[in-house]
């Protein structure tokens, strides 16, 4: 068997409960009355919800091209503007409200595709095991020790940027730690009895992974997952930073990239974008921390 | 898991043994990567205006006319005797290049770690003592926020604030330029350059360590053996110092060690708005220059301390727990 | 040789006397220019009037300004601080052209040649010149008693060593321009270098500044890997200031040359380049009083700094590509839609360039007109067919060619291939390009990427680059426009275009000596490439110097702006 101390320290790492403890089956009741009494994940959850209409909504809550220029260059916040104009006379506010498409696209395709891959990974190395696991193992280590910001920073000043680019990347360099969380737990529970007695019973592994593997490590990847997606956001505006955005979409990161000029005399113009950023990731931080305390009964008083 | 604990020099000669063909892995693919992507370094080696014949001249010159598996075997030839190769945009040995910006590096992430650190340690374990409290509540809540506001604009609105508005700190630079100072004053200069970016960085980190202490202060806090402690009637402040804190200094050493990848990240935009002669902004240079040499061998010593920061990490953690074992 | 009956065409004397005069004149006549933060301050004023309002200030080529009024009498003393944006690197000016490197060692070493800021050619290194009739023969004679920063002399052999071991290998610019057309070198004395052209070559004065042709030491470089020897870090100039230490990443300081060969000069005593790579942080950094010197001022800063009673703002020409560069689109004629002229100049017509150089580049610069820009004065002409923005009549066109809108209203789709930085530039022409049925896709690539997509593998419809014209057309505008030059080559003619007249003029008046007719060649072009549209000329680039009130006297051109500034007095 190869080292676990890696595993748990990763698990340990993220703060999050370590799969395949002894009693699965007590931690899952109740998981979400668990959930649901913690005011913070509540908020959390809503407010993604809420975001997630805004972006839906947005060419209903701000009609328009959100590229549009116009001659109101620079204007503070006001009632026809709440959120001000760029130097290109643009609205601030549509900005942002269609900005929620391209940020949260980005977060959550990024990171349901690093869950995918990790997912089918992780579980190929913790059942196939021996020679595959190794190979797969090393892959994930090698993943994890390249810096990843740094990775797809290379890549996408190399090849030019676009938004489908990115996130494909996000995708291929943030699966590691999930891959690793699934195998552990794979691994961890292949030999227990009922496992074992459902595969003598001829139940299709697929079925076992699916009925038995995958929903004691839900909780955790959840977790991560979440977090991703407030990565892939981050990671996303770092790149918009630096000037290798998608300019053909609007983004959050876009948004305070133009800003950056003007953070002296249009402060409006970088807070809105930048407090967009902020409060996405504080939503998924907090869903995370919920799910994460919900999990783990001991931490309960 | 189960045996006898082999030899711990063993360990660490077997972990350092499989660490070569990750670091090799990843210098394969890094190489490969920047080498097949469009543009080369031929206006940092030759300059602009010139003709056809020149830039094919400089290219030959510089071995880029080569096939890339050729190229490829060279370089880790030469890498394997320990020569980095030559940067294309400071026209001089890689080696001499990257350490003249370990320095600065390694001052901003060491002082933000140990700020985010103590800081960290410090919130973190009032919220894991008060928890469920409004203390709890507050700290979990502002740290929180905290570290979703993206690190660039923080870096921002922090120069704004206090090297603008208020004037207190300077707004770039390592040191100041217009004096020589030296002995203590030059010290002092540092640490007030220092300031910002290093805060900037520690706020980065700040959420994760006190959200780690809180999370293993509370579990370890429901162990059997706390219970046990108290008891038998030790000092509440003994039975957290001795028992507690030092298990829950397992994520601290973790982060320390596992998360250099991700301050790297941080420390490169931090030394951009600071203009932090560092490494992180170093890399982004060259990568933004195509200087080929500079980014291979930045790439590899990155994952070199990565490795190397895991192997110390795991060996951390045997000493601080006895339930973790090597094998 | 032949020397006795050559012509004395440009003699020291003569351009003395002349700067002498413009001088005296420039101290008696207001400052042009109705700006108040922009007022330039320069002990000089402008010795000759200029075409545009926004005329460059002058600081004069002179030794001593003759400037009357009393704050701005120079005093010796004083440091600066400059901020510069990316780490020189090296130091080795004869072996590259990249700004970063150039912006501080222009300030070590000198040019045979330097040139004032209207481009003219004045002693530098070379007291005095003589070019022989037939303009294949020039003569330099050398400024006597010049010596190195280590106490070495400075000699003709100094001259040859720079030229064949360095610039005519490694400065791809001069490489280019100058080994095809030069024979030899000679340096028949000490404080003699003769250059001998296989044909007549009239652009070579303008490409002996130290931008183009720094002259490095023979001693210190002979016999040496001149691309990779460590002597790059250290080095040893003729220049007006000395290099004390370069801390990588950080700064970069010199010192006052006391020794420096034009008496007085320069005033400071020390200059410390500051490497602050993010330009809202240099902006903050000026105000705050932390750097004095910030040379190209975002657009976006320049009312605030304006308004800064503590500093002062400058147009200067020329950025970090050189000087006189226009904002230029390239077009890749080798396919629809840009293989037709008519919807060339029908796009031509669709951008409002007016509002780009408002609204893009904060009025920095004007709007340009053809393949020249103005503030080469001597070469520009104004009289040729003009594209004003016009929608109908872009419609008109396009709808006459037989590009159709289709059901969504899209004539066709054209890809944008640019650098992050022209991503402003692409946002507000995709929004006007609307208007006349063309949809403009915006591919935002980095600096080296969209440069090798566009020169190198030329898969674009529409590319764009600052074409900079340098100090003569023969270096910048040239390689643009000739066909020989469409090859993978970086800032070369992008667009591929031919036309064999325009082969034929530009090698004409590179042959031309005499500069009036020179410049009537040019115009030639300029009239017939202009009727052509192969690229969509947009701005004639102006950047904005900006400084703290207490110094000035800087030059307004790249090169060896700091020779004459100083620190004023009273403040």
């Amino acid at each position: 068997m190869t080292d676990l101390a890696p595993l748990q320290k990763e698990q340990v790492l993220r703060g999050l409960p370590q799969p395949g403890e002894a009693r699965p089956a007590r931690r899952r009741e109740g998981f979400w009355r668990r959930f649901f009494s913690l005011p913070a994940a509540v908020f959390g959850l809503l407010m993604l919800l809420f975001l997630i209409a805004i972006a839906l909504s947005a060419p209903l809550i701000a009609p328009g091209d959100p590229f549009a220029t116009s001659d109101d260059v620079l204007l503070r916040p006001s009632a026809q503007y709440p959120f001000g104009t760029d130097d290109l006379g643009r609205d601030v506010f549509r900005a942002v409200i269609h900005g929620a498409r391209t940020s949260l696209l980005v977060g959550l395709l990024a990171a349901g595709s690093a869950l995918a891959l990790g997912v089918l990974i992780g579980a190929s190395a913790g059942y196939a095991g021996g020679l595959l696991d190794d190979a797969l193992m090393r892959i994930t280590e090698m993943f994890q020790i390249v810096p990843r910001f740094f990775l797809v920073l290379v890549i996408v000043s190399l090849l030019g940027s676009n938004l489908w680019l990115v996130i494909l990347l996000l995708g291929l360099t943030f699966w590691p730690g999930i891959a690793r969380l699934l195998r552990g737990q794979v691994l961890s529970i292949r030999s227990r009895d009922y496992v074992l007695a459902a595969r003598a019973i001829g139940v299709p592994e697929h079925t076992i992974l699916v009925r038995h593997v995958l929903p004691g490590a839900l909780p955790p990847i959840i977790t991560q997952a979440a977090l991703l997606v407030g990565s892939a956001i981050v990671v996303e505006a770092g790149l918009s930073f630096l000037g290798l955005g998608d300019r053909s979409v609007v983004s959050w990161g876009a948004l305070l990239n133009d800003a950056q000029q003007f953070v002296r005399t249009a402060w409006w113009m970088s807070v809105f974008p930048g407090l967009a950023i902020t409060m996405t990731v504080l939503t998924l931080n907090l869903i995370a921390d919920g799910i994460n305390e919900a999990w783990d009964p001991r931490l309960q008083s | 898991m189960i045996g006898a604990q082999p030899h711990l020099g063993f360990y660490v000669a077997r972990r350092l043994l499989q660490a070569v063909p990750l670091v090799l892995g990843v210098l394969v693919i890094t190489f490969v990567l920047i080498h097949v992507a469009p543009g080369d370094p031929i206006t940092i080696l030759a300059g602009d205006g010139g003709d056809a014949a020149y830039y094919e001249e400089m290219r030959a010159r510089f071995g880029l006319d080569r096939p890339l598996p050729e190229q490829l075997v060279r370089y880790i030839a030469e890498v394997a005797r320990g020569n980095f190769g030559y940067s294309f945009r400071y026209q001089q040995p890689v080696y001499n290049v990257v350490f003249a910006h370990v320095p600065a590096t390694l001052l901003l992430m060491g002082t933000a770690l140990l700020l985010s650190t103590s800081l960290g340690l410090l919130l973190g374990t009032l919220a894991a003592l008060r928890s469920r409290s409004p203390l709890d509540h507050s700290i979990t809540a502002g740290t929180s926020a905290i570290d979703a506001i993206p690190v660039f604009w923080l870096g921002q609105l922090l120069m704004l604030a206090f090297a603008v508005k208020l004037g207190v700190f300077p707004i770039q630079g390592m040191r100041s330029v217009r004096y020589d100072y030296t002995g203590i004053r030059g010290v002092l200069d540092i640490l007030h350059h220092l300031a910002l970016p290093a805060l900037t960085l520690a706020l980065a980190q700040l959420a994760l360590i006190a959200r780690l202490t809180r999370t293993s202060l509370r579990q370890v806090l429901a162990e059997d053996f706390i219970r046990t402690a108290r008891a038998k009637g030790l000092a509440e402040r003994m039975v957290l110092w001795r028992h507690a804190l030092r298990n829950a200094l397992l994520p601290i050493v973790t982060v320390i060690g596992g998360h250099i990848g991700v301050l790297l990240t941080g420390a490169a935009l931090t030394e951009t708005i600071f203009a932090w002669p560092g490494l992180g902004r170093l890399l982004l240079d060259s990568v933004l220059s195509r200087d080929y040499p500079l980014i291979m061998a930045i790439f590899i010593l990155v994952s070199a301390m990565v490795v190397l920061a895991n192997l110390l990490t795991d060996l951390i953690y045997t000493l601080l727990d006895p339930r973790v074992r090597y094998d | 040789m032949d020397l006795h009956s050559t012509v004395r065409r440009m003699s020291v004397v003569i351009l003395t006397l002349l700067a002498l005069i413009l001088a005296a004149c420039g101290s008696s006549q207001p400052p042009a220019g109705g700006d108040q933060g922009a007022q330039p301050t320069a002990p000089t004023s402008p010795p000759v009037a200029q075409p545009q309002p926004t005329a460059p200030p002058m600081a004069g080529a002179e030794q001593q300004p003759t400037g009357t009024a009393a704050p701005s009498d120079p005093q010796q003393g004083g440091t600066l601080v400059v901020a510069h944006t990316s780490d020189p690197g090296s130091l080795n000016p004869a072996i590259t052209t990249a700004f970063n490197v150039h912006f501080v060692t222009d300030q070590i070493f000198n040019g045979l040649v330097g040139l004032d800021d209207q481009l003219n050619p004045v002693p530098e290194l070379a007291a005095s010149w003589e070019v022989s009739e037939d303009g294949k023969v020039y003569t330099f004679n050398l400024q006597p008693n010049v010596t190195w920063h280590d106490g070495q002399p400075f000699t003709s052999a100094d001259v040859k060593f720079s030229f064949e071991e360095a610039l005519l290998k490694f400065h791809s610019r001069t490489k280019a321009g100058l080994e095809p057309v030069l024979e030899a070198i000679e340096t028949p004395d000490a404080n003699t270098v003769v250059f001998r052209f296989k044909q007549p070559y009239g652009p070579l004065l303008q490409r002996l500044d130290v931008v183009e042709a720094p002259i490095i030491p023979k001693h210190i470089y002979e016999g040496k890997d001149i691309q990779q020897d460590p002597a790059h870090l250290t080095p040893i100039g003729t220049g007006p200031f000395r290099f004390v230490e370069y801390v990588k990443g950080d700064h970069v300081t010199l010192e006052r040359n006391p020794n420096y060969f034009r008496e007085g000069l320069p005033y400071l005593d020390r200059v410390i380049f500051r490497i602050i790579p993010d330009a809202n942080t240099a902006a903050l950094a000026l105000e705050q009083g932390e750097v004095d010197f910030l040379f190209s001022v975002q657009g976006s800063d320049i009312e605030r700094l304006r308004q800064d009673a503590d500093l002062t703002l400058v147009p200067g020409f020329g950025g970090s590509g050189g000087s006189l560069c226009q904002i230029t689109l390239i077009p890749n004629l080798t396919k629809e839609p840009f293989n037709t002229l008519e919807a060339r100049q029908a796009f031509y017509h669709a951008l409002d360039r007016e509002f780009i150089l408002e609204r893009v580049y904060f009025g920095q610069g004007s709007v340009s007109t053809g393949p020249i820009s103005r503030q080469m004065s001597w070469a520009y002409t104004p009289e040729v067919q003009a594209y004003p923005y016009d929608p109908t009549l872009a419609n008109e066109l396009l709808d006459q060619v037989g590009y159709q809108r289709g059901s969504d209203g899209n004539r066709f789709t054209i890809r944008f291939t640019h650098a992050s930085s022209f991503a402003r530039l692409g946002e507000v022409m995709r929004d006007q390009l609307k208007e006349v049925g063309i949809n403009l896709e915006l591919e935002s690539m980095d600096f080296n990427a969209a440069v090798d997509k566009v020169f190198i593998q030329k898969d674009f419809d529409l590319g764009v680059a600052s074409y900079c014209n340098g100090p003569d057309p023969e270096i910048g505008v040239r390689r643009v426009y000739v066909s020989s030059n469409i090859g993978p080559i970086p800032f070369s003619n992008g667009a591929s275009y031919r036309n064999d007249q325009v082969d034929q003029l530009f090698d004409q008046a590179a042959t031309t000596i005499d500069r009036d007719q020179r410049a009537e060649i040019y115009r030639q072009i300029q009239k017939i490439i202009v009727d052509d549209v192969p690229y969509f000329w947009i701005v004639d680039s102006e950047g904005f110097r900006a400084y703290r009130s207490n110094f000035e006297g800087f030059r307004v051109s790249v090169g060896p702006f700091l020779e004459t500034a100083f620190r004023r007095a009273d403040r």
